[in-house]
This record gives C-alpha cells, sequence and structure tokens, in this order.
C-alpha cells in the first residue's frame, strides 16, 4: 500500500454550519423519542392494529440494514475476492456499516413495545428457531459483533503508541497500549475469519428480512408477495452496496472539500451493473414466473410503487451504470446511486406498509410526524457520529491538504 | 451530462414498460355470448366466446336501449335485417352467419363504427369510434382476487386433500395419478364483478288475460300445435284444448332460434303499432321490468282454459313403481302467477320432456328429479319446501330436517284421489291436551337472572292449528292429529291427551362439554325465539327481546328466589 | 478480474439456489403430533341474536381487560359500524347486511380462531405465543419484546396491541379460557354465556361430524361449508353460516398453512448449518486460492511482500 493511500483522521473543523443544523436535527428527533418513551407509541406514531409496522420498521430497521450492505460488499470484494485497488473505501464503508447496524439497534429500541426486553432473543430458553425474525436478530447481533472486531484494528491503529488516558487513569496507559497492541496483532492474523463470517451472516439476514413478510402471503400484494423475496432482498442489497459506498464517499468529499476519487469509484460502479442485472432478471422473472405481472397496471398502491422504486429507481440507475460517461462523471455517479438508493428505500417501505393490504384496515397507513422526525433524526445522528468518528480515528484516505 | 448514454438509458426503460405493457394481456374471461340491452342502464357485455375464444381487448360494453332511442324514427332496420314477411331477425345482422373470429368481428368493427361515423359526418348524436372507446373496462382496484398457490409441504394434512382439488390438480412433476395438471397462474386473477342479469319478463294470468282479449281468443297468433299433435289429437277424436297449445318454436319456419320471444312479441307489437296504431312495448326495460305481482293480486285474474282435469292422478302408463299421486290441479293455478311457474316456458306436460331415464329435451333431467329436487321451484317437492320458508310455517318447519329424506314417499305417493276430495283438519286442541296441563304454563326451571315464562300453551296450539287448517297445501299433508304437538314436543310418536316427556329429560340443565344436544337454555332460546325470528320478522306480536318473555330480576332478587326454593 | 466477479456472483447464486432447492422437504414444525386431535369450538352464526353476552362474559372472566360494566353490552347501536377486536376486547360480535338480499342480516362472533397451525406462534421471535397441545394458542408477555410480528403474520389479523401503554404493552387475542377455565375442566366464558346455544365445545373431530350433520339436515339454512375445517391447515374455531362467509368477514383461504411458506425456507437454510458452512467454506476457499495465487505472483517477481491491510 503506497503512502498516499494510508487512512489518516480528517483534519477538518468539527463545528461548521452544517453540523450545526445537524444537531439541531439530532435534537429534534431525541425530543420525540424521548416524547415515546415517556408518552408510549400511541402518541408519536400512527400504528394501529391493522398495521403494526409502520416507518421504523420499513426505514429504521429494513432499510438500515440494506444500505449498510457496502459493508461486507466491500470487505468480500478487498479480501475475498483480493482487489486491492478498492481499499481506501473499505473502512469508510466498514464505518458505514457499524454506524448503521448500531442504529438499527437503536432505532429498533424506539419501535419495540417492551425495548426493555431486547436482549430477550440471545436467552437460549427464549429461542423460537422457526422464527423469521429469530434469525435476523441473531445475525444481526452476530455480524454487529463482527462489525465491532472489524473496527477495532483502526481504533488501534490511531492509538497504539499514542495512548494517553486524562488525569487518574494515566497509570493505565501502558496497560492499554499492550492490550492494544496484542489486540491489533492477533487480529491482523484471524480477521479473515471475522470477514468472511460477515459476508456469510449479511448473506443470511439480509435474504431473511425479505423472508418475514412471506408469512403474509394474503396481506401483500402479488407484485411484492412471492416465496423468491428472500432472494430478491439479498440481490438488491448487495447490489445497492457499491451505491451506498459511492455516494457516501462523494458526499464525505464534498464535506471535506476532496474530490471524488473517481479511480476508484467508477470501477466500483463498472460492478453494480452485474449486481443490478440479477436483481432485476430475478424480479422480472419471479413476476413473469408467477405470473403477477397483469396487477402492473391496476393503479393500486402497490402497483405505482413498483414502477417508481423498480421502473425509475431501479433500471433507470442500472442503464446509467451501465454507461461510461456515467461512471465517469461524479454527477452521474451522484445521480445514479442516489436513484437506486431512494428505489431501495422505497421498495422495503412498500414490502412493510404500503403493498401491505390487512383485511379490515379502514385507512391507509401514513407515518406521523414524530416517526419521520425520529427517523430524520437517527439519520443525522449516524452522520454527526461519522463525523466524529473520521475526525478522530484513521477512516477516510489521507489526504495532502489536510496532512 | 445528459448525453448519448443517459439517452439510451431512458430508451431502455422506456423499451421495458413496452415490454411490459405488451405483456399484460388483459386476462378477462370469455363468457356470455351476444345479448341484448341493459336493464337500469347498465351495459352487457359482447364477448362471443366460443367464436373469440380468449380476448384480447377488453369486451364491449353494448348499450341496446341507448340505440333504440337514439334510432326511434329509424325503427329496427339500421340493425336488424327482415325477412319477406317483413319480420326482424332480432339478432345482430348476419352476426350469427359468421364462423371464424375476425369475420366477426370485422362485422362488428364495419357495422358499428361504420354507422358511428356516417352519423357523426351527418352530424348526428353518435358513438365511439376509436378502439378504445369501446374497449373500454373500468379497472377497479379491488375487482382482483388472488390465492397463492406453492407446492405444498405439509404432507401431514391428507384429510384436505379429498376435499380440496388443488391438493391433486398441481404442477406436472406433482400430480397424482388420474388428476390433470393445473396451471398455478390460472388461480390469481379469478374474480370479476358479475354481469348484470336481465329481470324476467312479467308474463302472469293477468298479461296473457289481456293478450287475449286485445287478439280475441286467436291462441294460433302465439302459441303453437306441431302436426303431430294434431295427428294425435284426431285420432283421439278430441278437439284441441288450451292445453296442447305450447309456446314452442317451430324449427321448420322460426325466424331465430334463440329468441323466439324476440321474434314473435316485438314483431307483432311493432306491426300493430303500425296497424293499430296501439302496441305493446318495444324497448328492453318495458318488458323486462323485473316486477312481479302477487298471487293476492291476481286472485280475480281470469285462468287461461286449458282443459285440464282439477284433481287427477299424476302416474307413469308402464313401469311405474311407486303409486300415483294425487294431484289437485286447480288449486295450483289458483296459487300460481301463471302456467310457466311450473310447465317452463314450453307450457308442455311434464312427461313430454322429462322421461324415466332423462332425455336431452329435458336437459337429462329424469323424471323423479323434475318432480322431487329440493332446490328448483318448479319440482313439487322444492315448491313444497319453499313454502314452508313462509313466515307462518317457518315456526316449526325451520328446525325440522328439510328435503325429501325424512319426509317419506307415501306422504303423496297414496294411489287415490280420496284425500283430495275430502281433506282432513286437525282436531281442536282440547281434544289432545291432557287435562291436568292448564291453559298456561309456567316454565321456571332455570329461572336465574330473568323470571319464570308464561307460556299462553293453548292459545298457541290453537293459531296454530288454525293456520294448518286454513292452508290446503298444509291440511293435506298434516295427516297426524298430533302435527302442531310435534312441532314444538320435536320426538315423536305422540299420542293424545298423554303426557310428553319435559324438555329437560334431554336437554339438560348443566353444559356438557362436547355434547351436540343443545342445553335447556340453548334449546329453549332455539325452540321458542328461533320460532317467533321465523314467523314474526317484524317483531309486531310475538317477543323477541329477553324482556318480552321473562321479566329481569334485580340483582338482590336472585338470592330471593333460590331462598325460597 | 471477470473470473473473479463471476466466482463471487457464482457463490452468491449458488447458496441461493441450495437454499430454495434445499427448501423442498416436509417440515414437522411441532414434532409431527396430530393437531386434529384437539378441542374446539363450532359456532352456529343462523342462531346468533347479537346479543353480546359473549362480549360480556369475556369481559367478566379475563381480568387483564379493562373492566366495563355490563350496561356497556346492552348497546345496540354498535352493530352499526364493524367493529375488531383491540386491547380492550377479546371478541366483539359484527351485524352483516347481506348486499344480495335486503334485509337478511347476521351477527358474528369474530375472536382469535386458534389455528392449527398458527402463524403468530411461528414468528414470534422469542416464543411468547406457543400452541397448547390441545390447541389453545396462548400468550406469554412476560417473554414478549413488542415487535409486533405476530400481528404482521396473522391472516386474520387478530392481535391487537395495547400502543397506548407506555411500560407493559401486550398483546391481547383470545386466550380460549385456557388457564382460567379449560384447565379446570370447563368451557370457555362466552360458550358458557351463549344463551342462544350458537357455540358448541368439544373435540375437533367431533365438531365437525357436528357441522356436517347440521349441513345435511338444513340444507337451507346453511352456506354447505364449514369455515375453518380447512382453512390454513384447520382452526380451531369454525364456522357455520346461512350467508357467504366472505360477507361474515371471514376471508377466503386456502388449504395451506401460512408458516408453511416461511419455515420450509429457514429450515432449508439451516439444515445443520450446511448451507452457511458451505457458504463459509466456499468463499474461505477463493480466498485463500485467490491469495496463494497472488503470493506465488509476487515471489515470481521478486518483489517484497506488503504489509496487508
Amino acid at each position: 500500500m503506497s503512502a498516499d493511500e494510508r487512512a489518516a483522521p480528517v483534519a477538518k473543523r468539527f463545528f461548521t454550519p452544517g453540523m450545526m443544523v445537524l444537531i439541531g436535527i439530532m435534537l429534534g428527533g431525541v425530543g420525540w423519542g424521548l416524547y415515546r418513551m415517556i408518552f408510549s407509541l400511541a402518541s408519536v406514531t400512527h400504528l394501529n392494529d391493522q398495521y403494526p409496522m409502520g416507518l421504523w420498521i420499513g426505514v429504521d430497521v429494513a432499510t438500515g440494514v440494506a444500505l449498510a450492505a457496502g459493508g461486507f460488499t466491500t470487505s468480500a470484494l478487498v479480501y475475498v475476492l483480493r482487489r486491492e485497488h478498492f481499499h481506501a473505501v473499505v473502512r469508510p464503508a466498514l464505518l458505514t456499516a457499524m454506524l448503521g447496524y448500531t442504529f438499527v439497534g437503536i432505532g429498533l429500541l424506539f419501535d419495540l413495545g417492551r425495548w426493555y426486553n431486547i436482549w430477550h432473543p440471545s436467552m437460549p430458553w427464549m429461542w423460537q428457531g422457526n422464527s423469521v425474525l429469530f434469525e435476523v436478530g441473531m445475525c444481526v447481533m452476530l455480524y454487529l459483533t463482527v462489525l465491532y472486531i472489524e473496527f477495532v484494528p483502526i481504533v488501534c491503529e490511531r492509538f497504539m503508541g499514542r495512548v494517553n488516558l486524562p488525569g487518574k487513569l494515566a497509570r493505565l496507559n501502558d496497560l492499554v497500549d499492550i492490550v492494544l497492541r496484542l489486540a491489533d496483532h492477533v487480529l491482523g492474523k484471524v480477521m479473515f475469519i471475522f470477514i468472511i463470517a460477515g459476508v456469510v451472516l449479511s448473506c443470511l439476514h439480509q435474504s431473511s428480512l425479505g423472508t418475514l413478510m412471506v408469512i403474509a402471503p394474503y396481506k401483500l400484494h402479488p407484485l411484492y408477495w412471492s416465496p423468491m423475496l428472500p432472494l430478491l432482498f439479498l440481490t438488491s442489497a448487495v447490489a445497492v452496496g457499491f451505491p451506498v459506498v459511492i455516494l457516501e464517499s462523494m458526499l464525505a468529499g464534498r464535506a471535506f472539500d476532496r474530490k471524488p476519487e473517481m479511480r476508484v469509484l467508477t470501477p466500483l460502479a463498472g460492478m453494480a451493473p452485474y449486481l443490478l442485472g440479477i436483481y432485476i432478471a430475478v424480479k422480472i422473472g419471479d413476476m413473469l414466473y408467477r405470473g403477477s405481472y397483469v396487477f402492473l397496471f391496476e393503479g393500486s398502491p402497490a402497483s405505482v410503487m413498483l414502477w417508481i422504486e423498480f421502473g425509475l429507481l431501479t433500471i433507470v440507475p442500472f442503464f446509467m451504470f451501465m454507461s461510461r460517461d456515467v461512471r465517469r462523471s461524479p454527477l452521474g455517479l451522484f445521480i445514479a446511486a442516489t436513484m437506486y438508493i431512494l428505489g431501495v428505500l422505497l421498495n422495503r417501505c412498500t414490502v412493510f406498509f404500503i403493498a401491505y393490504r390487512p383485511p379490515y384496515a379502514e385507512r391507509a397507513y401514513v407515518p406521523a410526524i414524530g416517526e419521520f422526525a425520529l427517523t430524520i433524526g437517527l439519520v443525522a445522528t449516524i452522520v454527526f457520529v461519522y463525523r466524529a468518528l473520521v475526525t478522530l480515528l484513521p477512516v477516510l484516505p489521507a489526504h495532502e491538504s489536510e496532512a | 451530462m445528459i448525453n448519448r448514454s443517459t439517452a439510451c438509458g431512458i430508451i431502455g426503460c422506456l423499451a421495458i414498460a413496452c415490454l411490459a405493457a405488451l405483456g399484460c394481456k388483459d386476462r378477462s374471461d370469455s363468457n356470455a355470448s351476444v345479448q341484448g340491452a341493459s336493464p337500469a342502464g347498465q351495459a352487457r357485455f359482447i364477448t362471443i366466446s366460443d367464436v373469440f375464444g380468449e380476448l384480447e381487448r377488453p369486451p364491449v360494453r353494448f348499450d341496446h336501449d341507448k340505440h333504440t332511442l337514439a334510432l326511434e324514427k329509424e325503427g329496427c332496420q339500421p340493425c336488424h335485417r327482415a325477412d319477406d314477411q317483413g319480420n326482424f331477425l332480432f339478432t345482430y345482422l348476419n352476426v350469427e352467419e359468421q364462423s371464424d373470429s375476425t369475420a366477426l368481428m370485422n362485422v362488428f368493427h364495419d357495422e358499428c363504427t361504420g354507422c358511428h361515423t356516417s352519423r357523426a359526418q351527418e352530424g348526428k348524436e353518435t358513438g365511439p369510434v376509436t378502439c378504445g372507446e369501446c374497449h373500454a373496462i373500468e379497472r377497479a382496484y379491488d375487482e382482483h382476487e388472488y390465492v397463492p398457490v406453492m407446492p405444498d409441504y405439509y404432507e401431514v394434512l391428507r384429510d384436505t386433500y379429498h376435499s380440496d382439488c388443488t391438493a391433486c390438480h398441481r404442477e406436472p412433476s406433482k400430480t397424482a395419478k388420474d388428476a390433470g395438471a393445473l396451471d398455478w397462474k390460472s388461480f390469481y386473477v379469478t374474480h370479476k364483478k358479475t354481469e348484470a342479469e336481465w329481470p324476467g319478463v312479467t308474463f302472469d294470468y293477468l298479461t296473457h288475460a289481456e293478450h287475449v282479449e286485445a287478439l280475441e281468443d286467436q291462441c294460433g297468433l302465439c302459441h303453437y300445435i306441431s302436426p303431430q299433435k294434431l295427428e294425435e289429437l284426431k285420432a283421439e277424436g278430441r278437439e284441441p284444448a288450451g292445453r296442447d297449445w305450447v309456446w314452442d318454436v317451430d324449427r321448420k319456419t322460426s325466424l331465430t332460434r334463440r329468441r323466439p320471444a324476440h321474434a314473435r312479441c316485438i314483431n307483432c307489437h311493432l306491426q300493430r303499432r303500425t296497424e293499430a296504431d296501439e302496441g305493446g312495448p318495444v324497448h328492453c326495460g318495458e318488458c323486462h321490468s323485473g316486477a312481479t305481482r302477487t298471487i293476492e293480486e291476481l286472485a280475480d285474474v281470469a285462468r287461461p282454459d286449458c282443459g285440464q282435469d282439477d284433481m287427477m292422478l299424476i302416474q307413469l302408463d308402464q313401469g311405474a313403481r311407486a303409486k300415483a299421486v294425487a294431484f289437485n290441479h286447480q288449486s295450483h293455478v289458483a296459487n300460481s302467477r301463471s302456467c310457466q311457474d311450473c310447465h317452463h316456458k314450453t307450457l308442455r306436460a311434464c312427461q313430454d320432456c322429462h322421461t324415466v331415464d332423462g332425455d336431452e329435451k329435458a336437459h337429462g333431467i329424469t323424471l323423479a328429479e323434475a318432480h322431487h329436487e329440493v332446490s328448483s321451484s318448479r319440482s313439487c317437492v322444492g315448491c313444497h319446501e319453499a313454502e314452508k320458508h313462509k313466515a307462518e310455517c317457518a315456526g316449526c318447519h325451520q328446525l325440522m330436517p328439510g328435503g325429501l329424506v325424512h319426509a317419506g314417499c307415501s306422504g303423496c305417493h297414496t294411489g287415490t284421489l280420496d284425500r283430495l276430495q275430502t281433506p282432513g283438519k286437525l282436531p281442536p286442541p282440547e281434544e289432545l291436551i291432557p287435562e291436568d296441563v292448564g291453559d298456561e304454563i309456567l316454565i321456571g326451571r332455570i329461572e336465574d337472572a330473568y323470571g319464570p315464562v308464561r307460556l299462553p300453551h293453548l292459545h298457541k296450539v290453537q293459531e296454530l292449528t288454525e293456520i294448518s287448517n286454513n292452508s290446503a297445501l298444509a291440511s293435506y299433508f298434516h295427516t297426524d292429529r298430533m302435527t302442531v304437538c310435534t312441532g314444538c314436543h320435536h320426538l315423536g310418536p305422540m299420542e293424545a291427551k298423554a303426557d310428553v316427556p319435559s324438555c329437560a329429560t334431554c336437554h339438560t340443565a348443566r353444559d356438557e362439554p362436547g355434547s351436540s344436544t343443545p342445553t335447556l337454555l340453548g334449546s329453549y332460546h332455539q325452540r321458542c325465539l328461533g320460532c317467533h325470528q321465523r314467523m314474526d320478522p317484524a317483531e309486531q306480536e310475538m317477543p323477541q327481546s329477553c324482556t318480552g318473555c321473562h321479566e329481569e330480576k334485580a340483582p338482590g332478587d336472585k338470592c330471593l328466589a333460590a331462598a325460597q326454593e | 478480474m471477470a473470473g473473479n466477479r463471476r466466482c463471487f456472483l457464482k457463490s452468491v447464486a449458488g447458496a441461493g439456489a441450495l437454499t430454495i432447492l434445499g427448501s423442498r422437504e416436509e417440515s414437522r414444525a411441532s414434532g409431527g403430533q396430530d393437531r386434529t386431535e384437539g378441542v374446539g369450538v363450532l359456532v352456529d352464526c343462523t342462531w346468533c341474536v347479537g346479543c353480546r353476552s359473549c362480549e360480556k362474559a369475556c369481559n367478566a372472566a379475563n381480568t387483564d381487560l379493562p373492566r366495563r360494566p355490563p350496561e356497556v353490552f346492552e348497546d345496540e347501536s354498535v352493530f352499526e359500524q364493524k367493529r375488531r377486536m383491540d386491547h380492550g376486547a377479546y371478541t366483539v360480535v359484527n351485524r352483516h347486511q347481506d348486499p344480495d338480499e335486503p334485509g337478511k342480516s347476521s351477527y358474528a362472533k369474530i375472536q382469535c380462531m386458534h389455528c392449527l397451525y398458527p402463524a403468530c406462534v411461528s414468528a414470534c421471535i422469542v416464543g411468547a405465543l406457543t400452541r397448547e397441545p390441545n390447541g389453545p394458542v396462548i400468550y406469554d408477555s412476560a417473554k414478549c419484546i413488542g415487535c409486533r410480528y405476530c400481528m404482521a403474520a396473522c391472516p386474520f389479523q387478530v392481535p391487537a396491541y395495547e400502543y397506548s401503554d407506555t411500560l407493559t404493552p401486550e398483546v391481547r387475542k383470545c386466550t380460549f379460557c385456557f388457564q382460567t377455565r379449560l384447565s379446570q375442566g370447563e368451557m370457555p366464558a362466552c360458550v358458557q354465556s351463549c344463551p342462544m346455544q350458537v357455540m358448541t365445545f368439544g373435540k375437533r373431530t367431533e365438531l365437525i361430524r357436528l357441522a356436517r350433520e347440521k349441513l345435511r339436515k338444513h340444507p337451507d339454512r346453511y352456506v354447505p361449508h364449514v369455515y375453518g375445517e380447512t382453512e390454513l391447515g384447520g382452526t380451531a374455531w369454525m364456522y357455520l353460516s346461512g350467508m357467504s362467509f366472505e360477507k361474515l368477514g371471514l376471508p377466503k383461504f386456502g388449504y395451506h398453512p401460512v408458516p408453511g411458506f416461511t419455515e420450509p425456507i429457514q429450515h432449508a437454510l439451516f439444515k445443520w448449518f450446511l448451507p452457511p458452512l458451505a457458504l463459509y467454506g466456499t468463499l474461505g476457499g477463493i480466498m485463500w486460492f485467490l491469495k496463494s495465487r497472488e503470493k506465488r505472483a509476487k515471489a515470481e517477481s521478486g518483489e517484497e511482500s506488503t504489509h496487508e491491510r
């Protein structure tokens, strides 16, 4: 690895005006979150007996997990397939994934009725092996652990030889340093175990998120219900991994006045059409095989959403990524990546509460303002923590202007 | 940035959209054949199924009344051909002659749109000319129902296989022997809004009497006797009587095979309009109004003189295995709205078409079925079952097993006209009720939150006896003196003046989990309240609320009652 | 390079295919016991008069429900709207007008159907909902985490949730009076309370026999179908009606149990953990193969191996 590909903390001012706005949004989210905790779900959400799963499940949990797929796809690309060229994006992707999954958990705390029981699925006497959600929970828990383990070397790199605990704790400096070095050494040798485990666990729970709604064949619109849902969720998540990395790389670059690293992003985008193509093929093939295409012009919410999230926000980016000009153009990449990410977000929302038609609902579910506020607040928090961590830790590639 | 590559992307997107559109064929089922126009503004679908097969475009909604009103001055000529005598064939031009779908389609397209176009050119009010205006369909969101079908994983559910066809008719690789493979895609999109049904034409005795008067007794203008029949009658030495005339189609000279009514009625009405300036209706909705007169309203209308015996024995001339059935033709005529109620539209005698083994004339329905089928309004048993649903009968009959199996054959197959000629009546209740049973019976066995019921027993039995005696049908079949008693005391046999077992003998007061016999509380309510509901749906006389039968006790009274026991 | 990409995609596709192919086997979710040998209730809607005694009895028998005074259940104006079970009621009675025959209406009592193959039991992440061997599907709030996946899974949309409870919200649904009455040999409170004997409690197989007998004896009274006999694999609560069941708000379902769609996928995916281990092995194999090829290439070209990562 050449010197200029080394990662380093970002040397930029932390409290920019943009960050202040972010903090404002975060506080708003926190406020609504507190309100939910004190005054119950009914006071904040429009969830009801007909629609038990709403925006928080669709976005915070399902989309959050899908968009954090960049972590395992880039890991697989660099460490399993040995494509060292993309090394620079691994750490940011890892950080995104780590934060993404962490906030999936935090978001879940607000959605669960009995959030204080969130540890129950890890207790063997409460394991229910037939449940899809059980598998999702276990895999996410394990994967989060793997992500933290994968993140330890970054912390080690930052603090090895520079441990400086404040005040009385300074006595532990050497001990901490020894621990960090040991961790770094051991993990260096065995990291591949965790990396591959991460890919396997990711495949398992990304697909199982799709299997969740397979249990409701009479409530999910035929355009969306399919026994292929796990494969659809898996392929769409794998396909969104690189666009997320691209987008996040460009946004971080923009935030820190860096030019987008096109020599990494362009070949990354070159792989997107293949992954997107598989997803599109599976989706269209499934519709043809099961004959559900008859509902395409129905005008129902599900059919409209399919045209938007699949017809517009998946197929168009597919063609865009195929174009060399788009791949070489930062703006083109930005638009294509954003479109597909939006497509995945809308897809998850549709599966969980738009194409979901409970038998006795009198009106459709529209998320309440508190739900939007908390979700946006959580996203703002992710961005905030991301910024904090890249400022603190060597995640992003080192930049000459900042050195 | 919007360069060639992005343009390619957009074109690709559109291409996929077009492919998808092409792939989305309309899956409308081809159903009924060409029909006439619409009652109350609801259009009919033109989807001639045997020729068109699976439709490529939505079926056309054709509103006949709109056309008859718009073309009032032109009359029927623009669309319907006439024969040499000037009688119209009420099918659309020459569609009956077209044997392949393209030719048929062309007839519709050329004629319909041709006429619409020429009228537009003349500046007259006209109809649509573009494809989508005729082949339009409202895509209602909830029109589709779907059932997902998957290969079966739960093979332990063996019992369900026998009650569910899909268990055997599956994808070829898992088909049971001799069961055909069923395309599971056909389980999608099965439900469509049903077409509007034509209400029947109201042609009852009154309408018939009006026609008889207007046409001065000339039966031959509407009815028909075949030459064979005339021969038979000559051999018998008898003149044609009313019942020999049938409403049928002379297949050699008929103007149209399918619509003798339209051919005869409308043509005649049209003729009389031009000749005598007074004709019958010609617009669809005027005949197909769906209005029916009640039997009471038709009570004074003269019945057609059909020359049938008032009372007769229905029997097979040869090979009869049961005794003849005594039949009161006169009372049936008095209690019906038209001859067609029993004799179909053809007005033939039953045994003309319904043979013992089933004939194609009768669509395979055997003689026995024709008389015994419970679900048919024309069969004897079917009509009688329907009569039992009337309010005055349903009270007792709702809890009795319906259908033929429990009734037995000897009720009808008596072999003699005796009981018809001298109908029996039920005796007054005083002759049947034991002496020690009072006029009013106190039912207080399970008194709890509510007080005891005072049942006006004698009064009830008198009412029911009167209902039975006033009905010829009921009187004929209620041969047992204790009939009314068995309505409530439902397990016979019963003897006059003898005690009956109390309800609590079988219907226990305490609950027996798993028993199919209702508890005492349940059986009282099902019997009493059920009867009241059926006999008095409007809740005018018979109480149907809790306090209507027994007063509600204040909470403290319960203890008092218990203490007094 | 293209080969590596293809390899990656192939292994993912292979794992996926393995999953789908491997799911073509029967599943015995509860150890193969005969689920038809349990208790059930037959509800004959043609007798129901809408007196709501069942609702009153249910409220009185279940102490975790908010207390309602008996007068509340005598209000007939509630029939103007269709009601559903909610966190305060395990069962409700609705009046249904027949759209094809104006003037004809029927009452129907709805509650948890206590399916033989319950979707909620299969869905529950912590096993808070379980099916007793003799039929009732019961809820243990101590285990519940409030994820509400059971509500998404139930095809009858039965479980209700206490969204307005901040600290200890529960999933609420009919318990078949399991703890309070069934275990003492009594029948559920609603069945006992009905003055019209609309409901019959007993062995499910006996109830089916009874239902068929009723259909045979009174063909004019009933729609010839026992709802719940085969729907979704069968339910413990079954219905007879004089109107089509869709008109009573009971949806039309196939015979395939709903967990039968998800459990085979899950069981195939984790059959002795083979598929995940196979994927792990495949990826490990690819990684090792490519790494050793790299090492060979570098050794051949004489460059020093750079520090990995």
